[in-house]
């Protein structure tokens, strides 16, 4: 796995630094933890994170993981909850689709100008804390899930028993 | 093979070699991503890989790959090289071209060092450039003194703005480290030289490292000056006025991103650069050139030519980027 590390430095120096602030500074109301899984890989990193309160996925814990290019910090890395996520903006497959993951010009679902885009001067913190604001507060005009960003429209009654139901599933409540 | 088979693929790998003629001249303007999507889109089609089985992230990368493909490969940074290469290049285009080359040439820039057009050309251009002249100051090592200390003291404007130190120092120890290693040998006793700056700028890791320290320095720059820039501020594609921190966060810190009129002037100040842009547009028989003037002590001068989308630097006969007295 050495190949990975060697090569780029910046990378994992920036890698290795936000791991040591995310440790050390702790996530802001312990919303999240976040870090590599494997010390031999550090491109690779675990997310967990806990569903903001007044939501549906409150009292859930959802595990995602990070990929990063090894050109980070210049390019976004990609984060997937595994197991998917029931949301209008993450796909089936578990891929968060959220703007500040990606580069100014790079739309796939043809975001704002004003939405927040990737550039070094974002981290893993700030995108953790936008996809918990986005848990909260999906964004239907970008959406990546066709089916959920329906149901959310027509029948969120529905869509938050779906979550919360999956919530129970989860944590072995039937 | 069917004789009409092959005269089709000739004609195919015709207008490849075109294509690829037509980049290597016009320096690849990277297209916008529409454009490229749709590229996408037509070779996954020719290949009968369905588009729609293929998911988010597999897009994604056949998106990157396909946009990597765009632009050639070509040295981030070149060495120099005469100008009748360029002019080479135009012999059937648009004379007017020549003419304005052959303009340059009498003008004494007769050399030419070329940037990968791959939307970092003007940030990696002038950090070489800025670099670069520290060599042909005659007091070396006062000039690499003053250039770390007008460095370190742009880190204030960063915290300002609220950059995170984690978000700017890597790429501010890769540049300061540069400069600093033309004074101070490593520990294996190298310098850095005129040789070596190229190899640094030529390596991605090094080279786009310093692109996005002089990026985000130009953000700080734009952002902290808001009331001065916020009338020149426009979509670039849209034309609207557009607010500092949108086009700081759309058009200047990401990687890739062109720099236009307002980046220039922002990033020329913070470095306290004398810059002269030559515009090559073939518009007319002579070649404009706009002058950034930041440093009133001093007469030299960066040059720049500009392209249509691409930024190379310009340089004199003996090599040396300034041409004061020429122009």
């Amino acid at each position: 796995m050495n190949v990975k590390t060697s090569g780029n430095q910046t990378a994992v120096r920036r890698l290795m630094t936000e791991y040591k602030q995310l440790t050390a500074g702790g996530a802001p109301d312990g919303m999240f933890t976040a870090g590599p899984i494997s010390e031999s890989d550090f491109f690779t990193w675990e997310a967990l994170i806990c569903g903001p309160k007044d939501t549906p996925f409150e009292g859930g814990v959802f595990a995602a993981k990070l990929t990063f290019p090894s050109d980070y910090p210049l390019s976004p890395f990609k984060m997937k909850f595994e197991p998917p996520l029931f949301h209008p903006n993450v796909y089936p497959d578990g891929t968060v689709c959220i703007s500040i993951l990606h580069t100014p010009g790079d739309d796939p679902t043809m975001y704002e100008l004003a939405s927040e885009r990737w550039s070094p001067v974002q981290c893993v913190e700030k995108v953790i804390l936008s996809v918990i604001s986005m848990l909260a507060e999906p964004n239907l005009e970008s959406g990546a899930n066709i089916d959920c960003c329906k149901l959310y429209r027509e029948n969120k009654k529905e869509y938050e028993r779906i979550v919360r139901q999956s919530i129970r599933e989860q944590l072995g409540l039937h | 093979m069917t004789s009409e088979e092959s005269e089709g693929l000739e004609s195919r790998t015709e207008s490849i070699a075109n294509e690829v003629d037509e980049t290597t001249a016009a320096e690849a303007k990277p297209q916008s991503p529409g454009s490229q999507l749709e590229e996408v889109t037509v070779c996954t089609a020719l290949s009968g890989v369905a588009l729609a089985d293929l998911s988010h992230s597999q897009l994604i990368d056949l998106n990157q790959n396909a946009l990597n493909d765009l632009v050639p490969n070509r040295p981030l940074i070149e060495g120099v090289e005469p100008i009748s290469a360029l002019r080479a290049e135009y012999e059937s285009g648009s004379p007017r071209f020549r003419t304005q080359i052959d303009g340059l040439t009498d003008a004494g820039f007769r050399l030419l060092r070329r940037a990968r057009g791959d939307g970092d050309c003007f940030y990696r251009a002038v950090g070489f450039a800025f670099v670069e002249q520290i060599f042909g100051d005659q007091e070396q090592d006062m000039a690499v003194a003053s250039a770390l200390s007008l460095l370190e003291s742009s880190l204030e404007w960063l915290d300002a703005v609220g950059f995170q130190r984690l978000v700017y120092e890597d790429f501010y120890d890769t540049l300061c480290g540069l400069i600093q290693n033309i004074a101070t040998p490593e520990m294996n006793g190298s310098v850095l030289t005129e040789a070596t700056l190229l190899d640094q700028f030529q390596h991605p890791e090094a080279s786009n490292s310093i692109v996005a320290f002089l990026r985000l320095l130009t953000s700080s720059h734009l952002r902290l000056n808001e009331e001065e820039y916020s009338p020149f501020l426009f979509h670039p594609e849209l034309g609207e006025p557009m607010n500092v921190r949108d086009f700081c966060e759309n058009f200047v810190e990401g990687s890739g991103k062109e720099a236009d009129h307002v980046q220039i002037t922002a990033l020329c100040r913070i470095l306290r650069l004398n810059v002269k842009v030559a515009y090559l547009d073939g518009r007319s028989d002579t070649v404009d050139f706009v002058d950034f003037q930041n440093d009133s002590t001093s007469k030299r001068f960066i040059t720049l030519l500009y392209r249509p989308g691409h930024y190379d630097i310009l340089l004199t006969d003996d090599g040396s980027p300034s041409a004061a007295a020429l122009v």
